[in-house]
Formats: C-alpha cells, structure tokens, sequence
C-alpha cells in the first residue's frame, strides 16, 4: 500500500512535476509572465462564470441584427483555420512522404488539437443552450444545414486530432505496445483527417453563404468555401512556420539538439509552399471579385480596406515567400508567415464581423468582455501546448524503440 | 445598390477568363522564380549557419555546458540541474552498462560521480556541477545503447539539486568555446598513433562507437581516461 | 371549401375583393398552404393584432398600447412582440398614412429551417415555420440564415430561446386562423390557401389598377412567403425588406453540401492513391524498401521534395 502511494509519488514527481517537490514548482512557475497569465485567465474566467449566471446579454454587445460576434468569427473561424497545420503536415509527411518536415508534425498535431478544443470551448461560451451540444450528433439531425455538417466534422476530427496525438502520450507514460498499436493508425487517421478538414475548413465558409444581403458584396462570394480551404492550407502552414521557430527558441531544452540550419531549411520548404498556395489564393479572390462584379465598392471605405487585405495580407507575404525562399532568408520567410497568419484571421473577420450586417444602423463592436475571454482562451491554449511540449515527447518526435532494444 | 440593375454576364464572364488566362501567364514566371532558387537556398541556408559545427561529427547543442571531462549539464530552473555525458564520451566509451549514483548522493563538480563500463572495464566519468542527486534515468540505465543516440535529450543520466549552479557554470564551457573545445579535443584524438580507419572521418562518416577501442585496442581504458580527464 | 375557384375568382372580380372574404374565416384554407393577405391599404393601424398576437402567445401587452405616438419611431420585433405595426414613411395618395404589419413571414422554403441543425425550426406542410425550443442548441445560425432577420433570440435570458411568430399553428390545427388574423377589424388581413390568396391579391391589383402598387410582396420574396403584402406605396417605406433575392435562400448552401459526398467518396482514392505511389517510387529507387508500419514506410526519400 504504502509502496503504491511512493511509486505514485515518484510518478507525479517525475511526470508533472519534473523532477521536483511540490515546493520547488510552484517557486519554479512563479515568473511574471505567468503571473500575468494568471491574471489575466482569473478575470476571464470570472466573465465565463457571469455570462452563465447573467445570460449572453450581460457580458457581449450580440444584438438581434448580429447574432454572432467576437466568440464565432474570432475563437471559432479563426481558431479553426490557425489549428490547419495539423492536417496539413501530417498529410505531408505520413501521405507524401515528405520525411523532412517529420520533426514539425507532432507539434502541429497538437496545436491543431488545440485549437480545436479551444475554439469548441469558445464555442461552448457562445451557444445560448451549450449542454446541448451533443444534439446534433446524437439527437437530432438537421441534414440540410451547413452548421450540422460542421459540428459532425469538428466533432469527428477533434477525435482523430486526439487519437493522432496518443502516441505522443503513450510514449511519456512509458506503454511502449499500445503506443506502436496507435502508430498504425496514423495512415487511416490522417487520410481521415484530411477528408474532414477539407469539409469543414471549407463549410465554415459555406456558413454565410446563406446570408447573401448581410455579408458585404466585397466579401460575399459563392466561392466563400473554396477561400476558406485554401486559406486554411495557408494558416496551416504559416502557423507551424511561426510556431516552430518560437518553440525552438522557448523549449530548447526539450528538442533534441538539431542544428538551426535543419529548421531554417524545412520553414523555407514550407515557405515555398505557402507561397504557392498564396500566389493561387489572390487570384481566386480575384476571381471572386469579378464574380460579384462589384468593382464599384472598391472606391468606398470597404473597398479601401478590401485591398489592404487583398494587397496587403495576401499578395506581400506571397511575394515575400517567393523572394525570401528564394534567397534561403528562413527569417523573412517568418515575416512573411506572421504576415498571412495575420491575413487569415483578417479575412475571417472581415467575413463574419467587418464586413457582416454592414448596412445596418447599429454596427456591432465586440465588448471588452467578449475580447478578454478570447485572450483568455488564447492564452489557456499556450500555457496547455507548453504544459504538454515541458512533459511530453512533442518536440524531439523520435519513433517508440522498437520490441528488441 | 438596386438589386435589379443590369449586370452584364459576358462582361463579368469575360473578366474571369481573363484573371484565369493572366494567372496561368504569370504562373509560369512565378514557378520558375520559385522553384529555380532551390539549390541556392538550401546552399544560403548552409553558408549563414553550417549544417554541421566545425568539430566535424560532434554537435554542440545550445543551452548545454559542457565540462572539459566529456559530461555536461543543463539548466532546468533555479538551483536544478539535468546532467549527462556529451556524444564524444559516448562514442568513445560505447558503455555497455553505466552505474550512478543512488538519489540523495552528493556529487562534486570535477570529481568522478558516475562509471560506463565496457569489455569489463569501468572508466569514470567526472561530475560537471555540484550537488544532490535528485533522480536517475532508469531508461538510460536499462538502455545505455539508446542513451548513446540522443546523448542530449532522453541520453540524460541524472537531475541534481545544485545549490551553486551559477559558480559552477563558470567553470563550463559553452557555445564557440565549447565548440572550439570539443575541435581541439577531435584533433587530439586523430593525431593519436593508431587512429586510422575508424578516424577516417572528413568525409563526414560517423564515428564509429568504441572510438577508445578502435584506436587504442586493449589498452582503451587508459586512452579514455586520459580524455575523459578521471 | 365549397366554392371551387372558378367561381370564387368569378365571384372576387365582380363584388370587388375587399368585401367578399369574410373577416377572420379560413377561407380557401381547405387544402394546400395557407397564408395570410395583408392588404395594406385597409390596414387602419389599430394595433389589434399586435394585442391579439400577445394574448395567444401568453407575452407582455404590447408597448405603449393605445398611445398613438408610438408610430413615430420604426419598431421591430422583439423576443416579447412577434408581430409590431409601423406607419410607412409616406403616406398614400389619399394624403393618410399607411400602416403594415410585421412578423415571420413563414418562407415556401425557409432559410432559418435549412439552417438548423438540430431542426428545431421546421417548415410544415400546411404553411407554418414551427419552432421547437427544446430541440434548440441555441447556435443562432437560423437568424444569420434568414433574409428578413426575424428571429428574435433571448440574449438576457440564462436559458435563452429563439422567439419569433409561429404562425398560430396549434390554433390552425383546431381548425381556427391565426390570433392576429381574428382580431383585425378592417379586413385587412385574409387567411387562406396562398394560391388562392394570389390570385386574390392579383384581382385586386387588376381591379384596381390604380390605387396599388404593381407587386405581391412575398409572391417571389426569399422564394415565396406566407404572408403576402399589397400596398399603394413602396414596400420599403411599410418596414419591408426589397433587398432580399427571389430564390429560395436555401438554395445557396445546397451546392456547397452537395458536394460533401464527393470530397469524402474521392479525396480517400486520390490519398491512398498518392501513399502508394510515393511508396511504390521509394521501394524502386535507390533508397531503403520501407518497412511495414505506415509511419516508417518510405522513410529514407527525400530527393524530389524541397
């Protein structure tokens, strides 16, 4: 009995708390940053614990005319396109085969299912009846909207996200058979994912399809599912770009020393990608524009901000990727990666906030509530990636030993 | 804004063939640009920082320092730090079996704190920092040969509270230096009498495990002892 | 229905529309769709029917009832007035203004319904859009969906529901037309069957061709609606939206799902297909064969990427 309880504590010793007491933890956590950190998810918290006891009413600026604010168009649309990157390399790597960006897959998984959690956390906060959620999975099913298609997909790939990332876990907990019987399912898994990302990332653009008048013609285009897809692609890479490049600089202890010239050369390859895709990307929007034939718009203030958009957030980082590739600058090619990361999430809010309900008299601003709890699940969302990249094998992503070592 | 004004569908259908037909134009442009600087970004990449350090097949990863004794140790917060033996000491040892400390033990920094034994033999390896062992690494213990591989990350050996850790650091080596170190201490090993084959190694092969054994045959110990400074 | 249509529209031509269909009975309502006509320019801005839709919906009285001012300033629905009465911004020809009512305009084929994804709105055969609260997840993507922005949604409510006009659909089903419908005592709202109630409407404006605007309003509106608006000035200046399409607006999600059967009966061949083919070159080429496991397979081959 007793020596259950020592190996447990040896175990919590070693697995959580790396390697110390209790006591030298928590002085060990006790850093400004997280500190700020803190604070800032107490106070977010205490706006999630009022939304629930005051109504939606009491801590957002929704309105009957914008039934969807800050919790949709920034935690959901956003979160979901920015967790791209987990489809994206896996497809790359264990589909294609492409080895090289083996080492960024792992992370990318997990920030994808991340994202994921976190945007359905966001999402939990938004609906009036969340303990509902499961409905439509498992009560009711409304096959002819759009919304149905995207929570079966989320649901279902936030599933294979967790189950992609298992042997990541298997192999901190030390359960070496189980974690090569979920390595066989990493083909089927990925294949799997990329199917329903593929729906999904493009079914949140086939949301507003449904609202022609309330969406600005700018934006409003029947292509709005391609768009969201391929900038999804987008996100994906440009986020695992981003974020690679800052894990190797914070958890250098965890990765498995590896020369900066191995990352510098796989963000350039990722680089070129995405330029790739980017190049494509601004011409289907401009396809776009000549499909709604909206070319008078564009002399008014939307229209202004359309092309900062479009020229801007689209067209520079393309160009910046083909150029700094070009020229083996893997630290342009961040820029240019921060740069369409910032694109996307412009675009999705142009979609679902800026440019949504334009015309009506009172235009929607999000409250400083709503903007604190999207910070506060943001930030939830780092300090669990590095909760998890501290303890687990995410970084230093090496094969299970094999039976005979 | 009238809903019902005329729009002209060949107009706006003609625009889209031509975005389409301008796209395809300046595809070909924009491929060739982005697929034409492959080999000389990768050779960019390579010249702003080398793939492999200049001490030829040993890494020196950041944020380890290393004691002249072929062990390092790292930071892992305050008074705590995680220590091991570098790739070199691996190599040349290739240990067979390691015996540590038992947890609670002091070590001191420059004392030997740890033996790898091979062919019967045990060498000593010297501590880098000073302090209590806190945790061994079971899976290195049961697994020397794995250790070997990742020398840095799950090849650690043991944690020690080090309640000196920042004096201790001063007497470490990291960075260029360490870089530099480990490039001498390469030389040194190749200018060794009977060191062929196995240090034939410009061509950038890996060096082969037993590098003690390779080159000194039975008398391995001492040439390991001799560099592992014990 | 006794009177078949041939008489019926006989009937309409010559006595004039506005007198024949008695006040609140469910004319023509026997087969079909029913819907109701609102003949604007009968409307007298009473305010009956927003009292009347109060009671049988069991919400607060209606605001500042009895206070003509109230006209001053346009009003919308709330989630506690499912229907509300608005002066048109000009006044007819006669110099006296025009009052229409508002409420869900229960469209042929609904946006909100084809949005829902627990179906807690549902478009029923015989012409109401009903609401389900306790299918309701609270997603809100039905008032995104619809082009007249109609659902109201409780936002200061813990356990909030979709509030909007349901067409009086238990009392339809006892056989009785709508509260509003009941209660209006200038005849100008109809219930019936919208085929009916059409040509109806357009009788009028054929009969009249003078005093009405050459529109049904929602004959064409989102598809078609329930609740068909004639009037003798612009629709818009009555708190009718003109801006909306003449298609139903499910239709505009209906390409992008039709195509999710395709992307999941093709992208797996297209995937795997590309595994193998990646494999097959890996185990021709110089490289290592690949080993057995998915994740190992190939893992020496990266020559023709960067």
């Amino acid at each position: 009995m007793t020596d259950t309880l020592t190996r447990a504590r040896a175990w919590i010793r070693e697995k959580v708390l790396l390697g110390r007491s209790w006591r030298e933890y928590a002085r060990a956590i006790d850093t400004n940053g997280n500190r700020l950190a803190a604070l800032v998810v107490a106070a977010g918290l205490t706006v999630i614990a009022y939304r629930f006891s005051g109504g939606l009413a009491a801590v957002t600026n929704l309105s009957q005319d914008t039934p969807w604010g800050l919790w949709i168009g920034f935690d959901m649309l956003c979160g979901v396109a920015l967790a791209a990157g987990g489809y994206t390399l896996a497809s790359a790597v264990y589909i294609l085969g492409l080895e090289r960006y083996r080492p960024v897959v792992r992370p990318a998984i997990l920030t994808g299912f991340l994202g994921y959690l976190f945007a359905v956390i966001g999402l939990l906060c938004d609906l009036g009846q969340p303990w509902r959620i499961p409905y439509p999975i498992f009560y009711k099913y409304g096959v002819t909207s759009v919304m149905f298609e995207v929570g079966w997909c989320v649901f279902l790939y936030l599933t294979v996200l967790g189950l992609e990332f298992t042997p990541t876990v298997f192999e901190w907990l030390g359960w070496a058979r189980i974690g090569r019987r979920a390595k066989d399912m990493t083909l089927g898994l990925t294949a799997f994912g990329v199917v329903l990302s593929t729906l999904h990332q493009s079914s949140l653009g086939s949301l507003f399809l449904s609202a022609p008048g309330k969406v600005h013609p700018l934006w409003y285009s029947p292509f709005l599912p391609v768009f969201f897809f391929v900038s999804s692609v987008v996100a994906g890479l440009s986020m695992v770009i981003v974020e690679s490049a800052l894990s190797h600089r914070a958890f250098q202890h965890r990765a498995r020393p590896r020369p900066a010239a191995e990352l510098d050369e796989l963000t350039i390859g990722l680089g070129r990608a995405a330029a790739l895709l980017l190049f494509a990307f601004f011409f289907l929007r401009l396809q776009g524009l000549a499909e709604g034939g909206r070319w008078a718009e564009l002399a008014t203030g939307y229209g202004a901000w359309y092309l900062v958009e479009l020229l801007g957030l689209v067209l520079a980082p393309c160009l910046l990727f083909a150029r700094a590739a070009r020229a083996g600058d893997a630290g342009a090619v961040r820029v240019a990666a921060a740069l369409a990361v910032l694109g996307v999430v412009v675009q999705r809010l142009n979609v679902s906030i800026v440019g949504f309900q334009w015309n009506v008299a009172h235009r929607y601003v999000p409250s400083a509530a709503e903007v604190l709890v999207s910070v506060t699940l943001v930030t939830l969302g780092v300090l669990t990636f590095r909760w998890i990249v501290n303890r687990m094998p995410v970084l230093d992503g090496r094969p299970l030993p094999a039976a005979g070592h | 804004m009238d809903p019902h004004a005329f729009v002209s569908p060949v107009e706006a259908k003609a625009i889209e063939y031509l975005i389409a037909v301008a796209y395809l134009v300046l595809f070909v442009p924009f491929w060739r640009y982005l697929d034409g600087g492959t080999a000389r970004a990768r050779a960019a990449v390579r010249a702003r920082v080398p793939a492999r350090p200049p001490a030829g097949w040993f890494v020196v990863p950041d944020g380890i320092s290393f004691h002249p004794g072929h062990t390092w140790a790292r930071v892992d917060g305050e008074g705590l730090a995680t220590v091991g033996a570098d790739e070199f000491a691996f190599k040349l040892v290739a240990p067979e079996r390691m015996v540590l400390p038992p947890t609670g033990d002091e070590v001191r920094q420059g004392e030997p704190a740890w033996l790898f034994g091979a062919d019967g033999h045990d060498v000593a390896l010297l501590a880098p920092v000073s302090g209590t062992v806190t945790e061994l690494n079971t899976e290195a213990l049961r697994a020397p040969e794995a250790a070997a591989r990742d020398p840095y990350g799950r090849g650690w050996l043991m944690k020690v509270r080090a309640p000196r850790l920042a004096a201790d650091r001063k007497q470490l080596l990291d960075g260029p230096v360490a870089r530099r170190w480990i490039e001498a201490v390469t030389e040194a090993l190749r200018a060794r009498a009977g060191a062929p084959a196995a240090l034939a190694l410009e061509d950038g092969g890996a060096p082969v495990d037993g590098l003690a054994r390779a080159v000194d045959g039975p008398e391995w110990p001492a040439v390991a002892r001799e560099f592992l400074l014990s | 229905m006794d009177l078949d249509r041939r008489t019926f529209l006989k009937v309409a031509a010559v006595t004039g529309a506005t007198a024949l269909v008695p006040r609140g009975a469910a004319a023509g309502a026997a087969g079909g769709a029913r819907a109701v006509l609102v003949d604007t320019t009968l409307c007298v801005g009473c305010r009956g029917c927003e009292a009347a839709c109060s009671e049988a919906n069991r919400l607060p009285e209606p605001d500042h009832a009895g206070d003509p001012g109230v006209f001053d300033a346009a009003r919308t629905t709330t989630p506690t007035a499912f229907t509300v009465v608005n002066r048109s911004t000009a006044p007819g020809p006669d110099g006296e203004p025009r009052f229409a009512k508002t409420q869900c305009l229960h469209c042929v084929d609904p946006g909100c319904a084809s949005a829902c994804p627990v179906r807690a709105l549902e478009k029923t055969a015989s012409g109401p859009v009903v609401y389900h609260p306790e299918r309701c997840i609270g997603c809100r993507y039905c008032m995104v969906s619809c082009p007249f922005g109609l659902p109201r949604y409780e936002y200061d409510k813990v356990v909030p529901y979709v509030r909007k006009c349901s067409f009086c659909a238990e009392r339809q089903e006892a056989g009785l037309p709508p509260a509003c419908v009941e209660a209006c005592p200038s005849g100008a709202l109809v219930f019936g069957n919208r085929e009916e109630l059409l040509e109806v409407a357009r009788t009028r404006i054929y009969t009249h061709p003078d005093r009405y605007v050459h529109h049904v309003y929602g004959e064409q509106e989102a598809g078609g609606t329930s609740w068909l608006y004639l009037a003798d000035v612009p629709f818009e200046g009555l708190g009718l939206r003109t801006d909306v399409e003449t298609t139903p607006y499910p239709a505009r999600t209906a390409g992008a799902l039709a195509a999710v059967p395709f992307v999941m009966t093709l992208w797996p061949p297209v995937l795997m297909g590309l595994y193998a083919i990646r494999r097959r070159g890996a185990a021709e080429g110089p490289a290592t064969p690949p080993e057995g496991t998915a994740a190992d397979a190939g893992s020496t081959r990266e020559d023709d990427h960067d």
